[in-house]
């Protein structure tokens, strides 16, 4: 039974339509979706509840959340969070490592760094340390430091005899007496975007992180890592360059993880990179006629759009919205919107085609020839071959919908808009 | 090519204003003239008029995806107009659009683009691109660009819509009237009233 919602009788015109958009913000961070009950936990199946169950029974093994853009991905990692905190044996940590550093500029250790910042401040936050021996709290405390320097550099005097230096300087001496000078020396971290990808001894902060999950083994809490963000980096070697020695490092210590990653690791030369995971969990879009599944009918009634718009009015966003759950919701949201706008109390069937015809203009744009002859193959014969970059890039960018390993359509707002 | 749907600067405003304070809204705002400084700021005074807030201006031109991420989350409440994006090349995009999460904030961003702009945002940002989904629209001259002769035009082309003059309009809303409408917004600001809006 679908869940029903109070209809907002009473209230002026304003505050009403405001209350439709706020539930129906396409732009809301993951968080504060969840915080506000607007998830239906249920959507993608029980995806976050697998995520949580092999991370839980498995604590080295890795896997990956695959979907386009929109599609739902940091709402399953953060369900898969919430359960697992529930648990009450493991501690997730949720890092969305592009609001941690520049992820343009991502290099190996990023991730480690970022994962041993979550890891100290969960410390420092619990005030751990002090229930802790002596000894062992030294070496916190050293494992900390250590961390923090991986993370965001360190500064340091070092002495540069004046055999390295040229002739012409003459700072004094040490204190064997060997003549010399202290020199300022940066040790860029991790995590500063200042600087470009440096190699660094990703096994020089094992052993400090290992200080920090051997106290929280020793308490039955075993410690996962759910990164997201990362999807972002397009391409499966940029994601790979990233990722590669990091995961290998966290599996090491036995530190499960689960990450969100680029469509591209499922086609082509990216197929490579899923191999390297225990579990790769694809979320296709989902099925977009809602004579064959409410799913998507569901998400409007749940965010309260069946109080703007009749039941005709959420079939049409649906179907226009091709699956895309972003879409769906921006779609709502838009049709709301321009009805309050036109001084409507009600989202019209004209507001909703208006809409459709904007998000459809938003895909057409930036589509070159062969990007535009490929949509029309496609369209007219269903053919799409994935060993062509152009094809690829349509299927990232969401002009082309993935339903299925051998099913893709041209996203259906854009369909109509592609010249002949 | 079809076009983007068309609206002046408080229609604009409105559907910042209905959006709510703390939206982190997304919005392209395009038009073929956006290098005149004149539209500029007359799309941020009726902006401001329209949603009774501050607006803020930062021109991206010389800025890196990071630093621009930077500047943003120092007032992360404010709604932002974001301009000198149009020349920009695809690895900034590509850095933008890689870093989103970055630019997420409470305040409305709104980006004057040029079409040329847009489709570079479409090509190279998808997962913008995605946050903006329909809400790029075409800013259409309103009274602030229009003649005085236009603007006489149109003012009495409202009143006899709604069968009053200007006068009774003003009078009805100092009375307590709500402004809801958006032609009775328009109105106000053509008659310089933008203050009863």
């Amino acid at each position: 039974m679908p869940t029903t919602v109070e209809t907002n009788t009473g209230m002026d015109r304003r505050t009403r339509f405001r209350e439709y958009m706020r539930k129906l913000n396409p732009s809301l961070p993951g968080p504060m979706v969840i915080e506000a009950g607007l998830a239906l936990s249920e959507l993608h199946g029980s995806l976050y509840r697998t995520l949580a169950a092999r991370a839980d029974l498995e604590p080295d093994s890795q896997q990956i959340v695959v979907g386009g853009t929109g599609s739902g991905k940091t709402t399953e990692l953060l369900l898969a969070q919430q359960s697992l905190s529930e648990s009450g044996h493991t501690l997730p940590f949720y890092i969305d490592i592009s609001v941690e550093t520049d992820l343009s500029t991502l290099s190996s250790g990023a991730l480690l760094a970022s994962f041993g910042i979550h890891l100290a401040r969960h410390f420092r936050d619990l005030d751990i340390p002090k229930t802790l021996p002596k000894e062992v709290r030294v070496k916190i405390s050293k494992a900390a430091q250590k961390v923090v320097e991986f993370a965001r550099g360190k500064n340091e005097s070092i002495w540069v005899p004046d055999s390295d230096q040229p002739d012409e300087v003459d700072f004094g001496e040490d204190d064997e007496g060997e003549p010399g000078r202290f020199v300022l020396h940066q040790t860029p971290g991790k995590l500063s975007p200042r600087f470009p990808a440096i190699q660094r001894d990703i096994a020089g902060i094992l052993e400090p992180l290992a200080e920090f999950l051997s106290v929280l083994r020793q308490r039955q809490l075993d410690v996962i890592a759910v990164f997201d963000g990362m999807d972002r980096l397009l391409s499966p070697e940029k994601f790979w360059a990233v990722a590669d020695q990091d995961f290998r490092a966290l599996r090491r210590l036995n530190v499960a993880v689960l990450a969100a990653a680029p469509i591209s690791v499922l086609y082509g030369n990216g197929r490579m990179v899923s191999e390297h995971f225990d579990r790769v969990h694809h979320i296709a879009a989902l099925n977009p006629n809602p004579d064959e599944d409410t799913a998507l009918t569901e998400v409007l009634i749940h965010r309260g759009a069946v109080d703007a718009m009749d039941s005709s009015g959420m079939d049409r966003l649906v179907r226009a919205s091709g699956g895309v759950l972003r879409d769906l919701i921006s779609l709502a949201r838009d049709a709301c919107e321009t009805a309050y706008v036109e001084g409507l109390d009600r989202v019209t069937s004209a507001n909703i085609e208006s809409v459709v015809g904007q998000l459809g203009e938003s895909y057409l744009r930036g589509l070159g020839t062969k990007q535009l002859q490929s949509l029309r193959e496609l369209a007219e014969d269903g053919s799409f071959d994935l060993s062509q970059p152009q094809n690829l890039e349509l299927l990232f960018t969401r002009r082309v919908l993935e339903y299925s390993a051998t099913d893709f359509r041209v996203h259906p707002s854009l369909a109509p808009l592609i010249p002949e | 090519m079809g076009e983007f749907k068309s609206q002046a600067a408080f229609e604009i405003g409105l559907r910042l204003d209905v959006r709510g304070d703390d939206s982190f809204t997304w919005i392209v705002v395009s038009g073929t003239d956006l290098k005149d400084d004149d539209a500029l700021e007359g799309f941020t005074m009726d902006l401001g008029l329209t949603t009774e807030r501050a607006v803020a201006v930062v021109n991206a031109e010389a800025l890196s995806a990071e630093e621009l991420v930077g500047l943003l989350q120092k007032a992360p409440e404010e709604i932002t107009v974001l301009t000198g994006l149009d020349d920009r090349d695809e690895s900034f995009w590509s850095a933008l659009d890689i870093n989103r999460s970055g630019l997420v904030r409470p305040g409305a961003l709104l980006l004057w683009l040029a079409p040329q702009g847009i489709n570079n945002l479409c090509s190279f940002a998808p997962n913008i691109r995605s946050f903006v989904g329909g809400s790029m629209i075409a800013l259409q001259p309103d009274g602030s660009a229009f003649s005085q002769t236009e603007r006489a035009d149109r003012i009495r082309e409202l009143e006899n819509h709604y069968g009053k003059t200007s006068s009774d309009l003003v009078r009805d809303i100092e009375g307590g009237g709500s402004p809801e409408e958006p032609q009775i917004i328009e109105w106000l600001i053509l008659l310089g009233r933008g203050d009863l809006a």
